[in-house]
């Protein structure tokens, strides 16, 4: 970042390259919707390159990135842009999703309950307050650390804790049935 | 270990959520596993939560599109294109404005300063009519000569008949 700070564009690629696939899948998880999660992304990017003059590194660069990430996902969500919140099998395949399809071999039945399910653990999300959807996939699939969360949602570290535990509570309510 | 549902729901999230996520430090580890081999209580959270991370993971990450970068670096040249475009139009703006006012400044000036304006003389336009005079009196004089008068164009020498 320090490179790109400089006016290296050639390291701007890099950091895009070595970022993109995170924030894209976040976003994505975030607003369940690859169109606009590609969109919101490219946003993201924008933006880390239009404040590489004033950057500065006192905190991790993943923290700063996650957190223009998640304030445009908890806008794009507040803002009740998700009307179109999670799309069909066949949006999905047009769009873009490398479905975790695992074989061709199964049955009709068993792609079918795989749907289900999927749909299923799409609905449970998107149950969560935007927050706590945030801290879980910073959490879940970011593999962030709890200080690291904190720094992105701008509270402390005992609060993303609080704010994960409910999350979790929720979720396994609403999926205890898949177990 | 002392049971961490006893000690408090924060407790108890932190080290469930830490054991399936991977992210307890060592020792707390092994003496969480300990824990588990007597608590069932622990056991069915911890299985409650194993079940939700792989419910979890079955929600799929989306492709990305190969020419996701190409499309960052196009719309900021974009932005650039345009940000040259508003810096131009500002610095015609910068130039135009104090350009505009000096103007104004030195035609005020300019009109301040200016001799009053003066009532020229009304152009009389050459008289034909002056030279035909001159002709007559030239006449007359003649005239006047053959008439009898010798002194004529001399004023003290005029004399009357």
């Amino acid at each position: 970042m320090m490179l790109v700070r400089e006016g290296d564009q050639a390291s701007f690629g890099l950091l895009l390259e070595r970022h993109r696939g995170p924030v894209i899948h976040f976003l994505y998880r975030m607003v369940q919707n690859p169109a606009v999660a590609e969109e919101l992304a490219q946003e993201v990017f924008l933006r880390v390159y239009r404040a590489r003059e004033s950057y500065e590194p006192s905190a991790k660069f993943t923290t700063w990135l996650f957190r223009i990430a998640t304030h445009l996902g908890l806008n794009w969500i507040r803002d009740g842009k998700n009307e179109r919140s999670h799309s069909s099998l066949d949006e999905d395949t047009r769009e873009g999703i490398a479905r975790q399809v695992p074989d061709r071999t199964k049955t009709v039945e068993q792609r079918l309950l795989y749907e289900a399910r999927l749909g299923e653990v799409r609905q449970a999300i998107e149950s969560l307050p935007a927050k706590q959807r945030a801290a879980v996939m910073m959490h879940k699939y970011e593999e962030l650390e709890y200080t690291e969360i904190a720094n992105v949602l701008g509270c402390s570290e005992s609060a993303v804790k609080s704010l994960l535990f409910r999350a979790y509570e929720s979720l396994r309510a609403r999926l205890a049935h898949m177990a | 270990m002392d049971c961490p549902i006893k000690g408090g729901k924060d407790a108890a999230a932190d080290l469930i959520v830490g054991f399936c996520a991977g992210s307890l430090d060592p020792a707390t580890l092994v003496a969480f596993e300990r824990h588990l081999e007597h608590c069932t209580e622990c056991s069915a959270q911890v299985l409650a939560q194993r079940s939700l991370w792989q419910a979890l993971d079955q929600l799929p990450a989306p492709r990305i599109n190969p020419d996701f970068d190409e499309k960052v670096f196009q719309r900021i040249a974009q932005e650039e294109a345009l940000g040259i475009l508003a810096s131009h139009r500002l610095l015609s703006w910068r130039h135009a404005l104090p350009l505009a006012a000096a103007c104004v400044a030195l035609g005020t000036a300019v009109f301040m300063k200016s001799p009053e304006p003066t009532q020229a003389p009304p152009v009389t336009p050459p008289q034909a009519v002056q030279i035909e005079q001159v002709e007559h009196a030239l006449d007359d004089l003649d005239m006047l000569k053959q008439m009898g008068f010798e002194n004529v164009g001399n004023a003290d020498a005029v004399k009357p008949i």
